[in-house]
């Protein structure tokens, strides 16, 4: 079979250029973009807040697997850091706590383990993030939720109930036998309240299984704990792009103002401490839950601290830790600890940061989700 | 030297190709490259763009709110595990403006109005959550 010349050129142009098209998708890791589409789980059941997970993935099968791996193992982590429910067969933070002053207690791993680098990072940074501050967490739950049943009712706690509270709350006398694998809290009234820190500490777990099973972009997000792995694998982007949201955003009538910046991550956690979610008000004053170890009441530095950190569990640690500290003792905390880096938001919305993380934020330091 | 020569010999046929071209070629130049574009950029430059808002509990969507709706003043009732809600939509926002659960966390998060942002009700099973483009922002802190 022969072409007419015209006929013969004209395929040969179509078959050079298809082949261009091909050749530079490829190039361009297109590919990927091809094989690979985003999707999102959430889910409810599990540290008293929605868990999303946002991966890349083959398929909706594919993505479907990986996503019921990651919610199996919130809901078991969920169990094992629990301080209000006890379950058959588990010895977890609550039986703990039932057992302050009376004996030790025998814990799975991840319970040892959370505890024991809470302690340890309560010694580095300065005493503000205390998980045996569970006495006086619960009397400002008590009147959190009064207040917000009915808010005629809205009251501070008497500060004689938080002192006798804050007298339980001695984390030396939270006793690790790292050999015997028990916990023991010393004092009858002791309570280890992981608020500030189990979240966080099950993001990171949970990322490291999913990239373990083979998800390896994605990213789980805990409430805010927002855990990040690899980079996202639509083949264009090197840098997945995460919102900082506005702390008005309750008030705010400009819809334009809910997202104060982007920063552009890839292997790293980002976790937000705030008084925006989780508050109550008394008159004109906000109570948020994040409470000073030493004057027993609110910190009202910020309006949020977000902490970028490798490890999303000591990211959670010390998000708390900066929402507790002034701006000058937090900045030079982080600065002390390398590969950390914070974003301070204060009142008015206005923002300070470290240095580092400037230049992967889309407004403050012009960064993308393309840069390296 | 030879790579020169091979360069001058290599010219004219280059040159003829092209002066060879037609109307008809261009056409399907034009078609590919365009083709390529639209291609290309319908599945990689997804600009923001909201197409609307959802409510949903346990995965199911319950209710779809469209970009008029969301541009409405409008208050919208719902009842979820013993829970009662008020739903606000205005300005091409949604939020949940009154609750009678126990943390009213889903109340205090606000208004949200670009995806991918939602906002979360625990005690209710309750999500809402913007639908659309999201001009790459695949998560935001809460």
């Amino acid at each position: 079979m022969t072409f007419q010349q015209p006929l013969r050129r004209t395929a040969a142009v179509f078959v050079a250029l298809a082949t261009l098209l091909a050749a530079c998708l490829g190039f361009t890791g297109c590919n990927a973009g091809v094989d690979y589409t985003k999707y999102t789980y959430q889910f409810y059941g599990t540290f008293d807040t929605l868990v999303q997970i946002v991966g890349y993935a083959r398929s909706q099968s594919e993505f479907d697997y990986y996503s019921k791996i990651g919610e199996q193992r919130f809901q078991a982590l969920n169990r094992i850091f629990d301080i209000y429910s006890t379950y058959t067969g588990l010895d977890n933070a609550k039986t703990v706590n039932d057992n302050a002053g009376i004996a030790p207690v025998k814990v799975p791993a991840e319970l040892l383990a959370l505890v024991k680098q809470s302690i340890d990072w309560y010694g580095k940074t300065g005493g503000k993030c205390n998980i045996a501050m569970g006495p006086v967490i619960a009397v400002w739950k008590k009147y959190r939720d009064l207040a917000l049943a009915d808010a005629t009712k809205a009251q501070v706690p008497p500060t004689a109930e938080l002192q006798e509270a804050a007298t339980h709350c001695d984390l030396s006398k939270v006793i690790v036998d790292d050999a015997a694998g028990t916990i023991y809290l010393e004092e009858k009234g002791m309570v280890l309240d992981l608020g500030a820190v189990a979240k966080g500490y099950a993001c990171e777990l949970v990322a490291q299984d999913l990239q373990k099973a083979g998800l390896v972009s994605c990213i789980v997000d805990g409430g805010g704990n927002i855990r990040i792995v690899g980079r996202p694998a639509d083949g264009i982007r090197q840098r997945w792009g995460v919102g900082i949201q506005d702390p008005n955003a309750d008030t705010s009538s400009d819809s334009s103002a809910v997202s104060l910046d982007i920063v552009f991550l890839h292997d790293e956690s980002f976790v937000t401490s705030g008084d925006y979610e989780r508050y109550y008000m008394v008159g004109t004053t906000r109570y948020c839950h994040l409470i000073d170890p030493v004057t027993l009441m609110p910190a009202r530095y910020f309006r949020a601290v977000a902490v970028s950190y490798p490890d999303s569990g000591i990211a959670d640690f010390m998000s708390t830790t900066l929402f507790l500290l002034p701006y000058d003792e937090g900045r030079a905390l982080v600065e002390s600890i390398p590969g950390m880096d914070a974003i301070w938001i204060f009142d008015g919305n206005t923002m300070k940061m470290t240095d580092n993380i400037k230049q992967y934020m889309k407004t403050a330091g012009g960064g993308s989700s393309s840069m390296p | 030297m030879s790579a020169t020569s091979t360069a001058r010999r290599k010219a004219p046929q280059e040159q003829s190709l092209w002066k060879t071209l037609r109307p008809g070629d261009v056409v399907v130049v034009v078609a590919v490259v365009a083709l390529a574009v639209v291609l290309w950029s319908g599945s990689h430059l997804s600009a923001a763009k909201v197409t609307g808002a959802e409510l949903v509990r346990d995965g199911t969507v319950l209710r779809t709110f469209t970009v008029q709706e969301l541009d409405t003043d409008a208050n919208y009732a719902f009842e979820s595990l013993g829970y009662h809600y008020t739903i606000r939509t205005g300005g091409g926002r949604i939020r949940f403006a009154a609750a009678d659960c126990p943390d009213k966390v889903c109340v205090q998060t606000g208004w949200i109005d670009r995806p991918p942002q939602v906002a979360a009700c625990v005690p209710g099973h309750l999500l809402l959550r913007m639908t659309g483009n999201s001009d790459g922002v695949d998560v935001n802190n809460r």
